[in-house]
């Protein structure tokens, strides 16, 4: 038997010796053996049947030091590089014909899927995203108006990793609440819905100079898991009320003398209120609005509580027009971008039995009352406009 | 003299029986047949749960100091006796058998797909081999420290996640059929609720007989709130989605992000079944292990430790060849093959042991 002290030691020096097992061994994928991918891009292959998986990959060496290169010549600090399989899957374990790096999904921030692929049905493209314990929910997805390996190849002038600069420009739409943010987990929660239907950020690519680039623009809408069409920025808007998702943005109407003011949206609430009345089903949709004055290029003194008040009918109507513009486009596709349906559901789940079946059918002939509240509450540092006083 | 020397105090035993019940569960999630009413499901499963634990803690109290395994020969005497307590003590060892698997399979899916389950099994089997050998005691205040550290967690997951959630995701309340809401809640009844059964190995080392029955009843209740909880915090954050989830409190969790800063915080759920997991299995392979020396008659239960623990750790690989198969399992065999141990043992034990007018009241 050793001494206690000689006792205390042993067992210290076996915890110090345990400790570096501590971080696993098995498998162990050191980062210089790894390639972080931070965005991924869905097509169709040439091949009929066949998936186009496009990786982007982060070059950690060319991040880190900007203009170190020989020349200068700043290209994006990413590779991006594409493989065809039979399942997404497969297509992402044949990068590896390619790569000579592991491939690591977990910091991945974008999913593009390119138009063709999504009109062919989303759902067997996102199993992998799901399945798979390196993927994340909380990935922003986006549909191309092309093909997703072109979004993928697009530069950022700001950023040297475009996919990040993608992921910044999707949470910077807030500010506008034009375009749908969409993460995998809200695409899912629709697309486990019977009736809701799937929306995404529309992501377009254009030239300028030799250099590709990318805007948002819009929101892309499915039917079922199968896109059909687009919502312009108006529309997308009128969707983004409905769903109590406009955080801010920039609304203009007409001043008094036909001059145009622009309205800061500071906040907005909606309510969904299914009604049943004798067999007759409505949609009650209440939207208050909250802004403030951002500029006006009328002459007039506009800080008064009557100016103030037209400017504020003003507002609820463009509100309303935009409302009515998703609505129209919603009923003209044929789906149920609102989620209405749940609604329905939660209020009337009786009754709902019998109209899930039929309501692709129901839904475009829906009766939707529309309410909007607005208030606006500051004028910013100048009460009047700059004019002789 | 018994083989255990060791006591614990009422609120030892009240923290064993949540971190018990919560075990693997959390990760689990019972009542989710239910769909957004899994929390009511849950609720009603506990009030099952509790009935059939009113059952166990008569028995207890009828006897007070002696395991199931003790109480049954002296109810039906040596032969039949033996016979149900090995079947009692199967119970035991089969249900930590099946948590290994669990605790293997969720490490495995959701973080360590290429390691043999063997290396997680051996692990937690290890350290719950030890603590059966140290004893009831040690168990005891290992639960003192980890449950209420596991309750803080799930109240800080439930906290982080109030800006991912959405309540309307909870209704239709109660608008699940009957039939299927109440397989739900019979479901979650039998796990984790009425599982405390292998608690009759364990409740006799109380030091106050007498707190028993408030100390598993508070806990039982203590774990089933904080199970419908988590439950509806799920169907908060996650609503249909967590439909199709091989464990909806990961995903879940896994919503979690504060400001970009505050994310990837599944480790918690992680832990939670490690923790949890451990005290689960431990207890039960402590209730096989020391009713196996008490129906053998040894002298002492610390040998058989290792012995039934590797065993243990052998049947989780055993049990099922997939994961499809332990589904099935759970959701089809489970409810009804759980049923003679949890209620037909005990409840018979009970009412024979009324009828004979045991136990006897000597001088």
């Amino acid at each position: 038997m050793l001494a206690p002290k000689s006792r205390y030691l042993a067992c210290l020096l076996l915890v110090l010796l345990l400790l570096p097992l501590l971080g696993g061994c098995w498998n162990r994928r050191e980062l210089i053996d790894l390639a972080v991918v931070v965005g991924i891009g869905l097509d169709l292959a040439d091949e009929p049947g066949q998936v186009l998986v496009t990786a982007q990959i982060v070059k950690p060496a060319e991040v880190y030091a900007p203009g170190e290169g020989a020349g200068g010549a700043q290209g994006p600090a990413v590779w991006v590089v594409s493989s065809a399989g039979e399942t997404v899957f497969q297509a992402v374990r044949s990068l590896a014909s390619v790569s000579d790096r592991e491939l690591l999904f977990s910091h991945n921030q974008i999913i593009v899927i390119g138009r063709v692929a999504a009109e062919q049905g989303i759902r067997p493209l996102l199993d992998f995203f799901l399945r798979n314990y390196e993927t994340r929910r909380s990935v922003w997805v986006l549909v191309a108006e092309g093909q997703a390996c072109d979004v993928l190849e697009a530069e950022s002038e700001l950023n040297p990793i475009p996919a990040i600069a993608i992921m910044q420009l999707v949470k910077l739409q807030a500010t506008r609440s034009t375009v749908a943010q969409v993460t995998m987990q809200d695409l899912v929660a629709r697309l486990v819905s019977p009736t809701a239907a799937p929306v995404a950020s529309l992501v377009t690519v254009f030239t300028e100079g030799a250099q590709k680039r990318v805007c948002l623009s819009g929101t892309s809408v499915f039917r079922d898991d199968r896109l059909v069409g687009r919502l312009d920025e108006t529309a997308s808007r009128g969707l983004l009320w409905v769903l109590g998702e406009v955080r801010s943005g920039i609304i203009v109407i007409s001043g008094p003398g036909g001059g145009k003011v622009a309205l800061e949206i500071i906040g907005a609430k909606s309510r969904v209120i299914p009604h049943l009345d004798g067999g007759r089903l409505t949609m009650r949709l209440d939207v208050a609005a909250e802004g403030d004055l951002g500029d006006q290029m009328v002459p007039k003194d506009l800080s008064k509580p009557e100016q103030l008040a037209l400017l504020e009918k003003g507002m609820a109507e463009a509100i309303r027009r935009e409302i009515e513009a998703a609505l129209v486009r919603a009923r003209q596709l044929g789906t149920d971008i609102f989620d209405f349906g749940t609604a329905v559901g939660r209020r009337y789940p009786e009754a709902w039995k019998n109209w899930e079946k039929r309501w692709p059918e129901l839904f475009p002939s829906l009766p939707v009352e529309i309410t909007v509240k607005t208030r606006l509450r500051q004028v910013g540092l100048i009460t009047k406009p700059i004019i002789p006083q | 003299m018994g083989l255990e020397q060791g006591r614990m105090s009422g609120s030892q035993l009240a923290n064993l029986v949540i971190g018990f019940t919560i075990g693997s569960a959390l990760v689990l999630m019972p009542g989710q047949a239910a769909k957004q009413d899994a929390w009511i499901a849950i609720l009603i499963g506990l009030a099952e749960g509790l009935a059939f634990a009113l059952i166990y803690l008569a028995l207890a109290q009828r006897f007070p100091g002696r395991t199931l395994v003790e109480i049954s020969q002296a109810v039906y005497g040596p032969f039949l006796g033996t016979a149900i307590s090995a079947a009692f003590l199967w119970f035991l060892f089969h249900l930590g058998s099946l948590v290994l698997r669990n605790f293997s399979d969720y490490f495995t899916i959701t973080s360590m797909p290429k390691t043999p389950p063997m290396a997680f099994l051996a692990l937690i089997v290890w350290v719950c081999i030890w603590v059966t050998r140290n004893g009831i005691e040690v168990l005891a205040r290992c639960s003192e420290v980890l449950v209420p550290l596991l309750l803080a967690t799930v109240a800080l997951t439930v906290a982080l996640m109030i800006p991912e959630m959405d309540l309307r995701n909870l209704q239709p309340v109660l608008a699940t059929p009957p039939g299927q809401l109440l397989w739900a809640a019979h479901r979650s009844a039998t796990f984790p609720f009425a599982e405390t059964v292998a608690f009759l190995m364990v409740i006799p080392f109380l030091n106050n007989a007498r707190r028993a029955k408030g100390a598993v009843v508070r806990a039982l209740i203590i774990a089933g709130l904080t199970l419908a909880l988590a439950a509806a915090r799920n169907t908060a954050v996650l609503g249909a989605t967590g439909a199709i989830s091989t464990y909806p409190s990961y995903t879940a969790v896994q919503q979690i992000d504060v400001l970009d800063v505050i994310t990837r915080l599944e480790i918690l759920v992680d832990t939670s079944l490690l923790t949890m997991g451990f005290i689960k299995v431990a207890v039960l392979l402590y209730g096989t292990t020391l009713g196996t020396a008490q129906l053998l008659g040894l002298r002492s239960y610390r040998p058989l430790a290792t012995p039934i623990g590797t065993l243990m750790a052998i049947l989780a690989i055993l049990n099922f060849d997939n994961v499809a198969e332990n589904i099935a399992f759970a959701d089809l065999v489970w409810p009804l093959y759980a049923l003679p141990f949890q209620l037909g043992i005990p409840l018979l034990t009970l009412v024979v042991a009324m009828v004979r007018g045991l136990p006897r009241k000597e001088a």
